[in-house]
């Protein structure tokens, strides 16, 4: 019974994770950006639901979309001016100075949040009930089966655009290459920007829902972005969608699991041990993501281009 | 385009100077280069429809600088693209695609991980007609056949030459008008360089396409246009039609 209860809590987790891995996978993937300020967006989601329901009595349904909407925005934002013009700007360093730029704004965005929070005081999303939900011997929140279902949802949407529609070609043009996407007529700045927006989104969305369970704190989200991280790298460079998910997944119940044996304390031990392993024996894939032609010239066309 | 010492060395081919008036692509005095650093000057072009027009010179020589800005990639610093009789200076590449020009480059002209049948489909990326983009794939099929034979392997695995007739299929699947192609002999065994050429200028008589290739192989280069610069640090430093080009003795004294 105990096996059956970790499983469901590695779900329940793995889904979590599920959804922010697609969101930092797809930003890594496709435009070469490590955006570690994806802990921003995640946080400031949060928070906005949180300010939402408690301050102006929304529900959390309206919490959300809004908290979501923010993220988004934010997320374009920082590609639009700060990543994607620093690109031309530091040459052959771009990605040196782009991953700079946003543990720079991770720093920035944390502490001015801290601050915020300092002064707001405690900040958690009201305006959902949290219930105890059984079935058989296994126990859950009616949150957590919310938290499921919309991370799932998402993501077969996400998988759903970029697979069969003319928007999720141009992804996989840009992704693949740059050179001919922009031969065939794709805009990779305006693919970059979608791809924020997307990215930012599920992160958004994932803020909100660990918010609603736990109160926001200027480094919400942290730990949840570095298993984000080490879920894209274990997926693969050219990971589908749905094999992130499911890596994702897979990472949560073997997470949850590893608790027959060892304490949760461990947990993350075990997370980034798997990482240190793969970057281990399998480095170059881990090196690829940052040395593709793609990921340099892609900002530097940035000025070149007439649109 | 003035005559220089290149071609007086070179010796005794007039340049050419025939009209440009109803070009479907001319290119005026335009200098361009990266960031503020100009490294093509004052170059002026013209492709006749329905014409091949090659352009030569040493690595380095401003060949790809020329065929980026006229795609839109680079912005011109100076002077004026038209093409159709439209002001197309710093276009946008996506805007240029849809006007009819495609462009091939000299690497990475694949997506190497998709099947031949995607990137097709890219091709034709900004062509929301189902009926128009499956009538061009049909038609590409026609020309190059083992495009329909080997519709679902990745490109990635085709041969240099294979991929470089991908390229060309992946180009035709925009409706050009006008074809820009950067080297497309590079890389590729000298045996299927022939045939090669032969297809793009199959392509240009049969579609009427105009086709603007840089190259480097003159003997090649030579058997399918119909006129050629040659550019040096930048400028083209002579115009000449093939016929004249290839009375030449020798070529080395233009690089």
């Amino acid at each position: 019974m105990q096996v059956l209860q970790l499983t469901v809590n590695g779900i329940i987790n793995g889904s979590s994770y599920a959804l922010l891995a697609v969101g930092f996978g797809l930003i890594l993937q496709v435009t070469g950006r490590f955006h570690i300020a994806y802990t921003i967006t995640y946080a400031l989601a949060g928070y906005t639901a949180s300010r939402l329901t408690t301050d102006y009595g929304a529900s959390f349904w309206v919490a959300l979309i809004v908290g979501m909407l923010v993220a988004t925005v934010v997320g374009v934002l920082i590609e639009a001016y700060i990543y994607w013009p620093l690109g031309p700007r530091a040459g052959n360093f771009a990605l040196l100075a782009i991953f700079t730029a946003a543990l720079g704004l991770l720093t920035v965005g944390q502490g001015a949040l801290g601050l915020i929070l300092i002064n707001s005081g405690t900040a958690q999303i009201s305006g959902f009930n949290i219930a105890p939900e059984q079935i058989g011997q296994v126990f859950f929140i009616n949150l957590d089966v919310y938290t499921v279902i919309i991370s799932w949802a998402l993501i077969v949407i996400v998988a759903l655009v970029l697979g069969r529609t003319r928007l999720g070609r141009m992804v996989r043009a840009v992704r693949s290459n740059l050179t001919m996407s922009v031969a065939v007529g794709a805009s990779p700045r305006m693919i970059y920007l979608v791809i924020f927006g997307i990215g930012s989104a599920l992160g958004g969305v994932g803020g909100v829902l660990t918010s609603t369970k736990a109160a926001v704190a200027s480094d919400s989200g942290q730990g949840a972005i570095l298993y984000a991280l080490t879920i894209a790298f274990l997926a693969g460079t050219f990971a589908s969608v749905i094999r992130i998910a499911f890596v994702g997944l897979g990472l949560g119940i073997l997470e949850s699991l590893a608790n027959l044996w060892v304490s949760p304390v461990w947990d993350p031990v075990i997370i980034y041990g798997l990482l240190l392993v793969y970057a281990a024996l399998k480095p170059f894939d881990v090196v690829s993501k940052f040395r593709r032609p793609t990921l340099r010239s892609a900002s530097a066309s940035a000025s070149e281009m007439a649109s | 385009m003035e005559s220089t010492d290149a071609s007086e060395a070179a010796g005794t081919a007039t340049a050419y100077e025939g009209p440009s008036g109803d070009a479907l692509l001319a290119v005026h005095g335009v200098t361009t280069g990266y960031g503020s650093k100009s490294v093509v000057f004052d170059v002026s072009l013209h492709v006749q429809p329905g014409e091949v027009v090659g352009i030569i010179g040493h690595n380095g020589a401003g060949k790809t600088t020329t065929l980026r800005v006229i795609f839109g990639i680079l912005q011109a610093q100076k002077g004026k693209i038209v093409y159709l009789d439209q002001d197309i200076t710093n276009r946008s590449p996506r805007k240029n695609v849809q006007g009819g020009i495609a462009l091939i480059p000299s690497e990475q002209f694949v997506f190497a991980d998709m099947s031949v049948r995607d990137n097709l489909l890219l091709g034709a990326l900004n062509e929301r007609s189902s009926s128009v983009i499956n009538e061009r794939m049909a038609e590409v099929h026609e020309l190059l056949p083992i495009l329909k034979e080997r519709s679902s392997q990745l490109a990635g695995t085709f041969s240099g030459g294979q991929q470089r007739l991908l390229s060309l299929g992946t180009a035709l699947m925009s409706g050009p008008r006008l074809l820009l192609l950067d080297e497309p002999s590079l890389g590729i065994a000298p045996a299927l360089v022939t045939s090669l050429f032969a297809t793009i200028k199959r392509f240009a008589l049969e579609r009427g396409l105009s086709v603007l290739v840089l190259e480097q192989n003159i003997g090649q280069l030579l058997r399918i246009v119909d006129r050629v610069y040659v550019m040096r640090s930048g400028s083209f430093i002579l115009e000449e039609t093939a016929e004249q080009m290839k009375k030449r003795d020798q070529y080395w004294d233009l690089f």
